[in-house]
């Protein structure tokens, strides 16, 4: 069970989305909406009853060793060893012809990288920056490409850990559909045709890619133009969350850059990660990482790279991740936070069961676009939302005799689970927003502001669709 | 002092200092409002007859399990605890029904 202060279970969220708006800086916006959160619990020895337990569990040691430790140390490695401008001078040289190429390869990667959230943010957004920023690419067109292909993704392609958490919140007492874990999952797959927000996000962004799409917000077209005539590739007045560059200063005189150093890597990144899904059910990414750093390590000892120099590319890299880190961790903590607040429990409870059917696939897209927005955390929403709002969709659909019951409950559950994307992926407090932003070297304001034009055409659309399905079908 | 006047009637200041101030008073003067929250899970009966779940690959022995009918954290029992501005005596419970178990 959960408890909520009804309107002001959404303050710590308030708090932290106005400071990140007027300071442009989300240390200090997450910190400010932590403390409300925490003052309104009843927890004011912040250090101990609330930093430490979020930092002591199992999220943030993940959070530590992967951002940090060993994404950070390969960061440092490709950057050491000037793989990374190996890797985009290879791709300038065959497949990139102009910016329209580098962001088909973003939004490609994207795709590949379907294990979703953070990971794909991550992987999409390093690599390819480099080859982006040659070929003047604005850092906000690429954080939009490497966000808006991240948790999409995993909702169209959801060979990943997505099913299985999200069908613990999907039981419905009396919805045979939906009795059983194999059930549960089924039916989640069963739902992908409709995820119309990730097909439209998904969609959209390789028009943009290939720069055939209509119209994207006056200041992504700004972006676009300013980059592409001056070669600026921020607003004069961003302040890009990681100022970590790739160059070949570091690497040390004598070693020859190859670009098997950054490509298998990264092979081995993915091969073991998909390897563990199809073999242990789900991705080993801790591992995977770890055997690419070793890997990269490795490499880079055999072709002649001191220990110092490699020790000195790893610090390089830690260096470039410990303000990233330090975020994701904050947003931890305000995730955690907005949960003992109850904030997206006061949401649910709020509306009831006085909706019109038709309206209700509508009005729970918005209800997890607001919660996750205010949030952060699609995961988050999912867990909040799902067990009030399936059961209220169910009771819905009974109460006006719906002939398609099942099918009423499928577009409710797209909605809510596209909704949550929505709003997970332009919240400026979400883990991949910053990381997205992070990566590309953009401004997280910058990132958020041009982001949520062209995500809110495509939920527009999807929102569209579901009522008309539900009015027409259920 | 006039700096320090600047700082606090900055825009960013203020809702800091408002959030802060206001969370700390609603957080003393206002009783949450309890609601259900649940997590469903498929329950098999283990060798030695222990109720139990997967979780992780693993089975996870469920303790205090109790039948649909008598749990404690039901919507009338929450609705009489937020109307006598109480905290409810459990905030977790494992609840048998006949297809599935609840994490409430």
């Amino acid at each position: 069970m959960t408890r909520h202060w009804g309107i002001w279970s959404l303050l710590p969220a308030i708090v932290a989305i106005l400071l990140c708006w007027i300071v442009k800086e989300p240390i200090t916006a997450l910190s400010g909406g932590i403390i409300a959160g925490a003052f309104l619990i009843g927890k004011f020895n912040i250090l101990d009853d609330v930093l430490v337990p979020t930092f002591m569990s199992k999220n943030a040691a993940t959070v530590l060793i992967l951002y940090l430790w060993l994404l950070g140390g390969l960061m440092g490695m490709w950057e050491k060893t000037g793989a990374s401008k190996a890797f985009a001078e290879f791709m300038a040289k065959h497949f990139v012809r102009g910016p329209k190429t580098a962001k088909v390869v973003a939004w490609l990667l994207g795709i590949i990288f379907f294990q979703g959230g953070t990971v794909s943010a991550v992987l999409v957004g390093t690599t390819v920056r480099p080859l982006a920023d040659e070929e003047r690419v604005s850092h906000e067109e690429l954080s939009f490409i490497v966000d808006s292909t991240s948790s999409p993704i995993a909702i169209l392609l959801p060979f990943n850990a997505w099913p299985s958490y999200v069908q613990a919140f999907s039981f419905v007492g009396g919805a045979a559909w939906l009795a059983t874990e194999a059930d549960r999952i089924a039916f989640f797959f069963k739902s992908i045709p409709f995820n119309f927000y990730a097909i439209f996000a998904i969609t959209s962004t390789l028009l943009l890619s290939i720069e055939r799409l209509p119209w994207c917000g006056q200041q992504l077209n700004a972006a676009i133009r300013r980059s592409r005539e001056t070669g600026e590739l921020d607003a004069p007045d961003a302040e890009p969350v990681n100022s970590l560059h790739y160059d070949t200063d570091h690497v040390p005189s004598g070693y020859r850059i190859t670009i098997g150093d950054f490509f298998i890597p990264l092979l081995v990144v993915l091969g073991f990660a998909i390897s563990t899904y199809i073999t242990l059910g789900s991705p080993k990414v801790l591992w995977a990482f770890g055997l690419a750093l070793m890997t990269s390590i490795l490499m880079a000892f055999l072709r002649g790279m001191g220990a110092k120099d490699v020790i000195d590319g790893l610090s390089l890299g830690f260096k470039g991740v410990v303000l990233g880190s330090l975020i994701l961790l904050l947003a931890m903590t305000i995730g955690a936070m907005s949960k003992a607040t109850g904030g997206g429990a006061y949401l649910v409870d709020l509306l009831g069961s006085w909706i019109p059917f038709w309206l209700l696939p509508g009005l729970l897209a918005l209800l997890t676009m607001f919660i996750a927005f205010a949030t952060g955390t699609s995961w988050g929403t999912f867990a909040v939302s799902l067990p009030l709002a399936l059961p209220l969709s169910f009771h819905v659909g009974m109460a006006h005799g719906l002939v398609n019951l099942e099918f009423f409950m499928l577009i409710c559950f797209c909605s809510i689970l596209n909704g949550a994307v929505f709003g997970d992926q332009c919240s400026p407090i979400s883990d991949t927003t910053v990381l997205s932003a992070m990566t590309t070297g953009c401004d997280l304001m910058d990132h958020v502001k041009t982001q949520i034009p062209l995500a809110t055409v495509s939920m527009g659309g999807a929102i569209l669709l579901w009522t008309l399905l539900v009015s027409l079908f259920a | 002092m006039k700096n320090l006047f600047r700082t606090i009637t900055r825009p960013a200041s203020l809702v800091l200092i408002i959030g802060v101030l206001l969370s700390l008073y609603i957080g003393k003067t206002t009783p949450p409002t309890w609601t259900i929250e649940r997590m469903s899970v498929d329950a098999f009966k283990t060798e030695t007859g222990q109720w139990a779940y997967t979780y992780n690959k693993a089975p996870v022995i469920i303790e205090n399990l109790v039948p649909i009918d008598t749990a404690y954290l039901t919507p009338q029992n929450l609705e009489a605890v937020n109307a006598a501005k109480t905290t409810p005596a459990i905030t977790e419970e494992f609840v048998i029904q006949p297809t599935a178990i609840f994490n409430a």
